[in-house]
């Protein structure tokens, strides 16, 4: 960025934005132009009147005020000395990967997949019955089960539960006074996004072949479906698994994974969930559910933070834990306990049959 | 009107004394926030625990400024002809039916029933919108509240568009039950609002009780805040310490000793019944602690 047209006075105005990014705040270029416009203002400025301004227009979270208010004094007041350290730290030190040209390499495999043989068995591999005594395939039965949600739109439904008057006027007017039929409306109910963050890092090993099986039935039922997969890194999956051909879909959905049964770092994979602007959206009024046994290495603080935010976008938070299929199962990490009074229960996650059970009985 | 317009606030603290004057006690920073949410032609948004009054500072900033109050209140499933507008048919077949020939227009003013948010816009120098509990309505709501608030019009059919004149002063309220969008929060000057500490709470109290004991207010307050460090279902806000105030002043008046009406009178502080059975045992202590 270039600074050096810009006289000192403004340029504080410009960086301080800047050094807020650098440790995570979402600062957009709007609030930034806010905040430059309040200094004016609000004459005689002063440190206090500052601080003030810089509250109202960057809009620090509550729950960061602490953090904010270092920084801003540090800048403002304390000559900027841990300013350079700030400018150096990664944008983000759990990186997001969608795969760089990764939008070639899926228009080849949907060549691949148009053509009819490999179609045909894709159709005859798609449709796994997890629930044995169900002729159903599991998507299905989940749609009828899963909480829905009204669209804010009234549609033309021709037996839906209100009079449209509004549309039956312009019928009238249209057919020069006369009415065959009132029009009627509603709000079509469509199921709540499912956001499925999984936990691949090699603690969960053996259960996150049949977990990406599972993402794969939901998202060719439920296409908003999004899947993320994370150990030291989230990778977004989404795109992979919408590929028709089941086996295509969950080969490049594991090349686009580059730490299978690495170490964890839930905190800071969940924290680059939400402070990307793409993906923390996806997350509000939807079913989320994180399937991981919350082994977090070290400092468990960041991923209870973390939690904490998600649920407070998600319409339902899950937590699922491979773990929990055990009977004598006790939530005993620091880690797990922290989290339980935010997510209320630990699910049994032991299989991808398991979870569709608990996404079913755990949803009100 | 009987005040004078925004242009006369030309500091954080004028606006401050005004919403003093209507009974509203701000601190430094919901009066900074304020001030330059109506300077830059922002909406306001104000997040905090229910009872801090992020409703009543609507409220205050709206006779300051001398303005009508238009509340849109958010619930689950609120829709557009709730929050928008709405046609009233009745009196459209009504018209069709008296006018038998020549051109009718339907969809003319004298049709359009306004909701909230195009009575604000139509009339953006008279009044305030009070966007209030926005974290109640769905999230497709807030997408169309964030159309609305970036360019201050709305699309009608049958009308075409309609655009303000100046943008409108705006404040949104939220319990913070759940997160807004981004693209929302970022489009506002923003303040979350706490608990106000002990000699405010004692000062918005004798505001907004002027006929109350002294010793009764502060009392209440006292007790007020300190039923707020235990871990209640729904924490006393600002009108229960004023309600509490009151109560205890009108059982003083009839003979009861401070104490002993402030225990009495415990039901308009707390309305849980799990909240009353934790403090029954602690309840002599804190009141004769917070009356001391």
């Amino acid at each position: 960025m270039k600074t050096e047209a810009i006289p000192d006075a403004a340029r504080a105005f410009l960086e301080f934005p800047q050094v807020l990014r650098a440790h995570r705040f979402a600062i957009a270029g709007d609030q930034a132009l806010a905040f430059m416009a309040s200094a004016p203002l609000l004459a005689p400025l002063n440190l206090r009147r500052l601080h003030r301004a810089a509250h109202a227009t960057l809009a620090p979270p509550p729950e960061r005020h602490a953090e904010f208010d270092a920084l801003f004094y540090e800048y403002f007041a304390g000559g900027g000395a841990g300013v350079a350290a700030a400018k150096s730290l990664p944008e983000h030190d759990a990186p997001v990967s969608e795969g760089p040209g990764s939008q070639q390499a899926i228009a080849e495999i949907r060549k691949l997949n148009e053509s009819g043989k490999s179609a045909a068995q894709s159709e005859a591999l798609g449709i796994r019955r997890l629930r044995g005594q169900n002729e159903k395939p599991l998507a299905r039965i989940l749609r009828s089960k899963l909480p829905h949600r009204l669209r804010l739109r009234h549609e033309r439904m021709p037996r839906g539960p209100r009079l449209d008057l509004r549309r039956s006027l312009c019928d009238l007017v249209a057919n020069d006074g006369d009415l065959a039929a009132l029009a009627r409306s509603g709000r079509k109910a469509i199921p709540r996004r499912i956001v499925l963050l999984i936990d691949i890092s090699g603690s969960m090993k053996a259960e996150t072949n049949g977990y990406l099986d599972l993402a794969y039935e939901l998202s060719s039922e439920f296409r908003d479906t999004e899947t993320f997969a994370f150990g030291t890194r989230l990778t977004r999956l989404t795109q992979a698994l919408r590929i028709r051909n089941k086996e295509a879909a969950l080969a490049r959905a594991s090349d686009l994974v580059a730490d299978w049964d690495g170490g964890t770092r839930i905190g800071a994979a969940l924290d680059a969930f939400l402070s990307h602007p793409r993906y923390s959206g996806l997350a509000h009024g939807a079913i989320v559910a994180v399937i991981s046994d919350g082994l977090e290495r070290g400092d468990h603080r960041r991923m209870v933070e973390a939690v904490r935010r998600l649920d407070r976008r998600a319409r339902h938070l899950l937590w699922l834990s491979p773990l929990a299929g055990d009977p004598r199962y006790r939530p005993e990490t620091a880690a797990i306990k922290a989290i339980l009074p935010i997510v209320g229960h630990i699910g049994d996650g032991s299989s991808a049959g398991s979870v569709v059970d608990t996404l079913l009985r755990g949803i009100p | 009107m009987r005040r004078s317009p925004s242009s006369v606030f030309d500091t954080p603290e004028a606006l401050a004394a005004a919403l003093a004057r209507e009974a509203y006690v701000a601190d430094e920073g919901l009066s900074t926030a304020a001030f330059l949410a109506l300077k830059l032609g922002k909406p306001l948004l104000i997040e905090g625990v229910p009872g801090v009054g992020k409703t009543e500072a609507a409220k205050a900033l709206s006779s300051a400024l001398g303005r009508k109050l238009i509340r849109l209140q958010c619930y689950e499933g609120i829709d557009a002809a709730h929050a928008l507008y709405e046609w009233n048919y009745p009196k459209q077949l009504l018209a069709i039916r008296k006018e038998k020939a020549g051109s009718l227009d339907l969809y003319t003013d004298d049709y359009l029933i306004e909701r909230p948010l195009l009575a604000a816009l139509r009339a953006p120098e008279k009044s305030v919108l009070l966007i209030d509990e926005i974290d109640r309505a769905d999230h497709e709501f807030e997408a169309l509240l964030l159309e609305f608030l970036s360019d201050f019009q709305i699309s009608i059919p049958e009308r075409g568009t309609i655009k303000a004149k100046m943008p409108p002063v705006v404040v949104l309220t939220s319990n913070r039950t759940r997160d807004l969008h981004e693209a929302l929060r970022r489009r506002c000057v923003y303040h979350w609002i706490n608990y106000p500490d002990r000699e405010t709470e004692a000062r918005i109290v004798m505001l907004r009780a002027p006929h109350v004991a002294r010793a009764a207010a502060h009392a209440a307050v006292n007790a007020v805040q300190a039923l707020r460090n235990l871990a209640l279902v729904k924490r006393p806000g600002i009108s229960e310490a004023v309600e509490w105030a009151t109560a205890a002043d009108l059982l003083q008046a009839q003979g009861a000793s401070l104490d002993d009406a402030l225990r009495r009178s415990i039901g308009v502080a707390l309305k849980e019944e799990d909240d009353l059975a934790l403090v029954r045992d602690e309840l002599s202590g804190l009141i004769a602690g917070a009356v001391r």
